[in-house]
């Protein structure tokens, strides 16, 4: 990978490690310690944007530096430093806030090594350097809740790392190799047996990135731990982590596992139908604004699974990398809102949002943007990504995922419209305005994402083009 | 030598009946420092694995191992935390007592 851009990865990995003991040894205030993390985000950032034409490649087995990993680097970037500002505003009451940040910048970079893996032994590191720090991170104000969730995510993610170290050993005994460029070359099982036991793997792997990325056989634990959680750290799991695994996950299926791709593709096209079906069926039930949002995680996970299912298509690694980017923004975007309802006015449920258009004008105009994308209305990069991912699946010979999955679609816009006319349509009850007016900062931030749903849905060509570039890399 | 010779397939039955007794373990056992260390028996049955079958394809599998050493070793400090977080703080050690999150 790039050398430059691997040192921006190490500025945030070793700022999270260093800032908090600076902190802590000059008993600097907290505002002094936000303001050198984010200085080591804009040195990060100024390394990342520096690393597009410039550096060697070092670790060419382990890692790759293509043109979509340096796409998501810069979206992922950004999100993170403004899911940074909301922890900090929200997050004042707790006593170790600048470790809870460090932890918080420890994991980014990990989510950021996750982009660029070409290879199980950096994929199976970099998800865990992105997932251990996160199970302090859901601990970040410590209760009985909290912990509960901290407790859930853990053992569904030990476990899934050791599924995911018994697909690997499979792959490994079979073709003896560990990069994902030179397996399928490697893949000669001809005996039933050796095809059993591949299929074994397979299953493990696939249920080891499915509770990373909460598929449908694997999505229980994701509601409980993203309304669990603080909502800022849910964004980071639910928006960042989610999309970022899913980029070493197009070069798992489309590189690695390219041999045998009428195989999995309708295994994968059945989970797809099965998670998108049940997110948004489950997140019409709900209340909870923060459930109504981590089922509907749960749906575009079902999105992102088409793309994978209509691997024949030419247009599908398109389709997945504008879901990832598309989803990064929005999803982050609205679950950090949904932090600041519960922090400055202590709005939880979807009557409790009654008139809040009143109260709030921006903050309001601001989720209802992203939730607009989320839907897939129109101008924003939520509809892109849809065109593309059902053009696919339309291409692959799959006319009725695409169905199903504008069903599905058409299903999932009645809840967030649902929310959007609480906020409007509705007579204010009763919501007071928060003491504490430091809201303006982070909804500006949040703001900024907004703006980029928007702006990613009328200029298509930055990501395209990444993606297309990216595409020639695969056999098809 | 393929897999399914001999030695190999030795190796990999004590590799895939680790995995079995660690997923039965994490999923009967309620004490959170039993399914800890079923965890451990799952990553120690995918060791057993790539251990043997590096002497076949090289030494990659033995540096996935050590890697898979030192991760183990990170997801016992985070499961030992929350043990004593919740033992200190709350009294609890089984984590069916907690049941505030429904779905």
């Amino acid at each position: 990978m790039n050398c430059i851009i691997f040192s921006g990865i190490l500025t945030l990995a070793f700022g999270g490690l260093l800032v908090p003991i600076v902190g802590n040894l000059f008993k600097l205030p907290r505002e002094w310690v936000l303001n050198l993390f984010m200085l080591v985000f804009l040195i990060a950032g100024g390394l990342f944007l520096y690393g597009f034409g410039h550096g060697h490649i070092i670790y060419p087995n382990l890692f790759t530096t293509d043109t979509v990993s340096l796409l998501m680097t810069l979206f992922v970037w950004f999100t993170g430093a403004v899911v940074l500002i909301t922890i900090f505003n929200t997050l004042k009451g707790v006593n170790n806030l600048s470790e809870i940040l460090g932890v918080y910048a420890i994991s980014l970079s990990g989510a950021i090594l996750t982009l660029y893996a070409n290879n199980f032994v950096s994929f199976l590191v970099a998800m865990e350097l992105m997932t251990i720090p996160s199970y302090y991170l859901i601990m970040a104000r410590l209760n009985t809740i909290t912990t509960e969730a901290a407790t859930k995510y853990f053992f569904s993610g030990a476990l899934s790392t050791g599924f995911f170290l018994f697909g690997i050993l499979v792959v490994y005994a079979i073709t003896g190799d560990l990069q994902f460029s030179t397996i399928n070359k490697a893949f000669h099982a001809d005996d039933t047996f050796g095809i059993l036991f591949f299929v074994f793997g397979l299953i493990a792997i696939l249920s080891a990135i499915g509770f990373k990325m909460s598929f449908a056989p694997y999505h229980f634990y994701a509601p409980d731990v993203y309304t669990g959680a603080p909502a800022s750290v849910a964004s980071y799991l639910a928006g960042i982590t989610k999309s970022a695994v899913a980029i070493p996950v197009i070069r798992l299926f489309f590189d690695a596992l390219s041999f045998q791709k009428e195989d999995w593709t309708i295994l994968l096209a059945l989970l797809a139908v099965v998670t998108m079906t049940v997110g948004n069926l489950l997140a019409l039930a709900q209340q909870s604004v923060a459930r109504i949002l981590a089922y509907s995680s749960i749906a575009h996970a079902g999105y992102i699974l088409v793309g994978f299912a209509s691997a024949t298509s030419v247009l599908a690694i398109t389709g997945i990398v504008y879901q990832a980017v598309a989803y990064i923004l929005m999803k982050a975007g609205a679950f950090l809102i949904v932090t600041l309802l519960i922090y400055y006015y202590g709005i939880k449920t979807r009557e409790q949002l009654r008139g809040f258009g009143k109260v709030n004008p921006f903050m309001a105009f601001v989720f209802t943007v992203l939730l607009l994308s989320l839907a897939g209305v129109p101008p924003t990069a939520g509809f892109i990504a849809k065109v593309y991912l059902f053009q696919s699946a339309v291409d692959a010979g799959m006319g009725w995922l695409a169905f199903i999955g504008l069903l599905n679609s058409a299903f999932a816009v009645a809840y967030y419209l649902w929310i959007i006319k609480e906020m409007y349509l509705e007579e204010p009850q009763g919501v007071e305005k928060p003491k504490d007016t430091s809201f303006l900062v982070p909804t500006m931030a949040i703001g900024m994402l907004a703006v980029l749903t928007i702006v990613f849905g009328i200029w298509v060509t930055p990501v395209v083009k990444a993606s297309l570039a990216f595409t020639h890399l695969f056999p098809f | 030598m393929k897999f399914t010779q001999e030695p190999m397939l030795w190796f990999l039955l004590v590799s895939v009946s680790l995995l079995a007794i660690g997923v039965y373990g994490l999923l009967s056992r309620k004490s959170i420092l039993k399914m800890i260390i079923s965890i451990e028996i799952i990553v120690n049955g995918a060791n057993v694995g790539l251990t043997a079958f590096a002497t076949q394809h090289g030494a990659d599998g033995i540096i996935l191992a050590f890697f898979a050493i030192a991760l183990a070793a990170l997801e016992v400090a985070v499961g030992l935390t929350l043990l004593i977080i919740l033992a200190r703080k709350y009294g609890i050690t089984f984590p069916e007592k907690i049941n505030n999150l429904r779905w």
